[in-house]
């Protein structure tokens, strides 16, 4: 029976497996991301890896597994089908990205089993500390850093006062609140006025429409109080459609979204149909650049020229890739190192031709301590219709660290 | 006689498909034999107690307690506390028990009355109990506690100073009741390099040349879950076990025969969301985490459709449905993905097709269950009509 | 197997020496438990026992004490070990100290370390070192914490023989 089934199984195999390559990888990269409707920018950061180093089933290097769309609730498979990885023998190294609920327990059960895996987790879920107890190397967007080079931009740019969009619900969250508390205290240090205004949260009973509805009404009003030479920064990706609408029309500026990519809301706003350019990076800005410009918003708005889920994914698998090739995983010192900060860097910058990467590791605000699994990573700001800012290399000063969120009053 | 050869088939309808289907996954998968046993041990020991919990509200005529939900929300707030407090090892879980316990006597309490009301639709009622209650439970976990229920620990507080953050790490507890007699079986090669998470020897260690790798056995664990299904045999034996099997027949006849139904009703109701809060605790001791606000949301839905998979029905459910509904459905869970992948070459293709074979299945069950219950029925009838001597 | 039986005897009279009881004793209530479980067996008698409100109370009050046994029992505590100057104490070159015989932590001049204990009561061993690293003395003290949670302690007061060496915990 069972060696029936064998023989099922391998025929099918057989009749799957496309052109295999010529020779077998030396070892596996096993990569997890969620699926088109959850993330699509991590999963074709997934793609490229597979287009780059080849599917493991056929002989390539590369394995590639999503997690549950409901993964709140079903942590379960998102555990075992991380643990599954490891029942591979060749697998080396391991990339979740996101790093949902459940990620800390199954790279902990992996590593119960195999010592020998490097366990990489792009934007976790869960706290620094929880991840790093369990994870390799982490990464997260620089909500520290951001909190001090955005108002930065924005004084590059020429604007005098900084208007931060949001609503209690967000500002009750851990990181967008301790960077809010951040941006206030960097605009106080670079003599911008710093300016909050509320919007409707999209998740309450105005819903999506309603909360766009209010920006665009709202936008016209905002300029009149606060000049043209204000910036506009909102947290709520929901807001970002119509307020770039409205600053491309009526002025002011816009340095980045709270998820800066060209595609987070400049197609929308703008109406400009991507279609054609799926992936190809360079291709999507150049479009956006031309539409931007000619909505005549060119020199006052800004993005991150490639989307950061798109980035980690490849860049996570691409540091692991060479972590095994330059025999780091001899070296117990590496992880943790000024040299792995430093290769971090270079395997994002890898996949973004023109842009760079400004990384940092964590510092815990409540205790001072350095978490050198954490690294925090901004990229540069581009301008369409500008150029890059330059903020990639700017040094972060220590205060900003130091800063709590304080308690918002609802 | 076809008629009788019909009537096995539609009976095991649903684990013959799953056994069948799994038969095709588990080698597409490409898994090694002990990953598979390996994870089909743990969620063994992790699923099966709340599983069981849902035998005894069956038994009384029940249906499918939803409202298992409730005792799993009891749980986890027995374990929010002893995490607060920094209770840990195996006086972490008894006292998260202890503390569980009266709230899910009280929730139980609840439910039953509830239920009372609404004799013959309890299964729909209690699902929909279940999102009430967790409406009051998110809002005592985000709102009171920390400001009117007092909550010090910074790991676990939002730093707004009141509310629970989103993941609970549980590392003081993490599979103390798995490890707590740890046993290990190797093949020939893996025994000497083996070694577990406290860096000290396993105390029982089985070498079988038939296995490539080690096996972890949740020895304790499956000895608590022994354990309790020794307890519903006695319980079905006891004069309570009795009323509830004599009410779970025939409600009318019970009465009269002098059983208090709703009082019963009401005490299958709380022994079950009882248990339940201690599965949930044996469940999360095993998980590590705690995810605040949705660990329990699927805690019903996975067990009843564990139990419906075992071949069980909404009025008959055996310790033996409980095992072979936890293999097959856990199974289905772990292979399915990368069969699935494995099968098309894509990935998120491989997570869909999980979600529509395991759902897919559960729906296929539940519609057989009313369908044979319909067919049940008829054939009641029709035996009724034959008595009266009339077709 | 008989070997396998007598260290079984070993271990369980051991265990029952921590409450003063003998084997025979322990037995005996053995069986008595198997006995009153028995009796339970012959039905519901047992729930109507627990009917009666006052034996409720009792059990009641067993609960809730076994409640605060276990979380006396079973309470992890944060060990801060500072060796910083205090009062009139100044802190040593290098101080070795190991909690319960664990992994000592070595501790220089105005470090703070951090250990973890698990029930009320821990040995502490605090070996004062010279500047040639050789042992100048060495304190060993039994602290109770009782139903406190996280303590630091100050080693130059410690070892200095001073009583008040325990200091709130930094938060």
């Amino acid at each position: 029976m069972k060696l029936k089934l064998t023989v099922i199984s391998l025929l099918v195999f057989a009749l799957f497996a496309g052109a295999a390559f010529a020779e077998p990888a030396k070892f596996h990269i096993g990569i997890m991301t969620g699926t088109v409707s959850q993330s699509e920018d991590d999963l074709r950061g997934a793609e490229l890896m597979i287009k780059m180093y080849g599917d493991s089933a056929n002989g390539g290097m590369v394995t590639h597994i999503t997690y549950p769309d409901n993964f709140p609730s079903e942590q379960e498979t998102t555990i075992s089908q991380i643990v599954g990885l490891a029942d591979d023998p060749l697998m080396k190294v391991i990339v979740v990205n996101q790093a949902v609920p459940g990620t800390a327990e199954a790279f902990r059960r992996v590593r119960e089993k195999r010592k020998d895996i490097l366990l990489l987790a792009g934007e976790p879920h869960e706290d620094p500390g929880v991840i790093t107890e369990a994870a390799d190397i982490a990464t997260h967007t620089d909500h520290i850093g951001r909190g001090y080079t955005i108002p930065l931009g924005a004084q590059k740019m020429g604007a005098k006062t900084f208007v931060h969009i949001s609503f209690p619900r967000h500002m009750s969250y851990e990181t967008l609140g301790l960077r809010r508390a951040i941006m206030e205290e960097a605009c106080k240090d670079l003599g911008i006025k710093f300016v909050f205004e509320t919007a409707p949260d999209p998740t309450s009973d105005v819903g999506m429409a309603g909360a766009q509805q209010y920006i665009l009404e709202n936008m016209p009003a905002w300029i009149e109080k606060y000049g043209k030479d204000a910036a506009f920064f909102c947290t709520n990706d929901g807001h970002t459609e119509p307020l770039l609408r409205q600053v491309a029309a009526l002025g002011g500026f816009f340095v980045e979204a709270d998820l800066p990519s060209p595609l987070m809301g400049y197609p929308g706003a703008l109406g400009i149909d991507l279609s054609k350019e799926q992936g190809d990076w360079p291709a999507i800005l150049k479009k956006v650049e031309e539409a931007v410009v000619k909505a005549g918003g060119g020199g006052r708005m800004g993005t991150w020229a490639y989307s950061w889920g798109y980035t980690t994914t490849a860049a996570l698998a691409e540091f692991g890739k060479r972590y095994i090739d330059n025999g780091h995983d001899k070296d117990p010192k590496y992880i943790g190192s000024a040299k792995a900060l430093k290769d971090m860097r270079e395997a994002y910058d890898a996949f973004c031709p023109g842009a760079h990467w400004g990384a940092s590791y964590f510092i815990e605000a409540a205790t001072g301590v350095k978490n050198a699994k954490f690294i925090l990573l901004r990229q540069d700001t581009y301008v369409l219709g500008g150029g890059y800012l330059g903020l990639a290399d700017v040094e972060i000063p220590e205060k900003y660290f130091q800063i709590r969120m304080t308690p918002v009053k609802n | 006689m076809i008629r009788r050869l019909f009537d096995i088939i539609a009976n095991n309808a649903v684990p013959a498909v799953f056994i069948i289907i799994s038969a095709f996954a588990i080698p597409l998968s490409g898994y090694s034999a002990s990953y598979l046993i390996q994870e089909l041990l743990t969620r063994i020991g992790r699923n099966s107690f709340l599983i069981l919990s849902l035998l005894i509200p069956i038994m009384a005529g029940m249906g499918l307690n939803f409202g298992m939900v409730l005792g799993a929300m009891a749980g986890q707030i027995g374990l929010l506390f002893i995490c607060d407090w920094g209770i840990v090892g195996i006086p972490g879980i008894v006292l998260a028990c202890l503390i569980g316990t009266p709230i899910a006597i009280i929730l139980g309490i609840f439910c039953g009355h509830v239920l009372n009301r609404a004799k013959g639709r309890e299964m729909v009622t209690s699902y929909i109990l279940g999102f009430f209650i967790n409406g009051v439970y998110q809002m005592v976990v985000l709102y009171l506690m920390g400001w009117i229920i007092p909550i010090t620990n910074p790991a676990l507080l939002l730093s707004r100073g009141y509310g629970v953050r989103n993941a609970v790490s549980l590392l003081g507890i993490r599979g103390i009741l798995d490890n707590l007699i740890p046993t290990v079986i190797t093949g020939t090669q893996g025994a000497g390099q083996f070694f577990n998470a406290q860096g000290g020897n396993p105390f029982i260690l089985l070498q079988i040349p038939l296995i490539d790798g080690s096996i972890r056995i949740p020895l304790a664990t499956l000895i608590v879950i022994a354990l309790f299904c020794v307890f519903i045999i006695w319980f079905r034996k006891t004069k309570l076990g009795q009323d509830m099997r004599a009410i779970g027949q025939n409600q009318a006849v019970s009465d009269s025969a002098g059983i208090p139904v709703n009082r019963t009703r009401i005490i299958a109701i709380v022994i079950s969301t009882v248990l339940a809060c201690y599965g949930q605790i044996i469940y999360l001791q095993n998980m590590g985490t705690l995810n605040t606000y949705n660990s329990h949301d699927q805690a019903g839905m996975f067990s009843i459709a564990a139990l419906l998979i075992g071949g069980a029905s909404v009025s008959r459910a055996s310790i033996a449905n409980v095992f072979l509904g936890v293999i097959l459905f856990h199974l289905m869970f772990i292979v399915a993905p990368v069969a699935g992948k494995n099968l098309i070459g894509d990935a998120q293709i491989g997570e869909y097709f999980r979600v529509f074979v395991s759902y897919g299945i559960i729906a296929i069950a539940l519609v057989l269950h009313a369908w044979k219950r319909n067919r049940e029925r008829e054939a009641a009838r029709r035996s009724l009509r034959g008595n009266k001597g009339g077709e | 197997m008989s070997a396998i039986f007598n260290e079984y005897c070993e271990i369980l009279t051991e265990f029952l020496a921590q409450w003063g009881i003998s084997l025979e004793l322990g037995l005996l209530i053995a069986a008595l438990i198997l006995w009153l479980l028995l009796y339970i067996g012959r039905g519901l008698a047992f729930f109507r026992f627990l009917m009666r409100w006052y034996q409720r109370l009792i059990i009641l009050a067993g609960l809730i004490a076994l409640g605060f046994w276990l979380f006396y029992i079973g309470r992890e505590h944060k060990i801060y070990l500072d060796n910083k100057a205090m009062n009139d104490y100044k802190p040593f070159e290098q101080v070795n100290v190991s909690i319960n015989g664990g992994t000592s932590a070595e501790l220089m001049a105005r470090d703070r370390d951090l250990r973890k204990v698990v029930g009320p009561e821990f040995e502490l061993k605090a070996e004062v070192l010279d500047d040639n690293g050789e042992i100048v003395s060495t304190v060993t003290k039994t602290i109770n914490l009782g139903f406190s949670k996280d303590i630091m302690i100050n080693l130059p007061v410690l070892v200095g023989g001073s009583g008040d060496f325990i200091v709130p915990a930094p938060r």
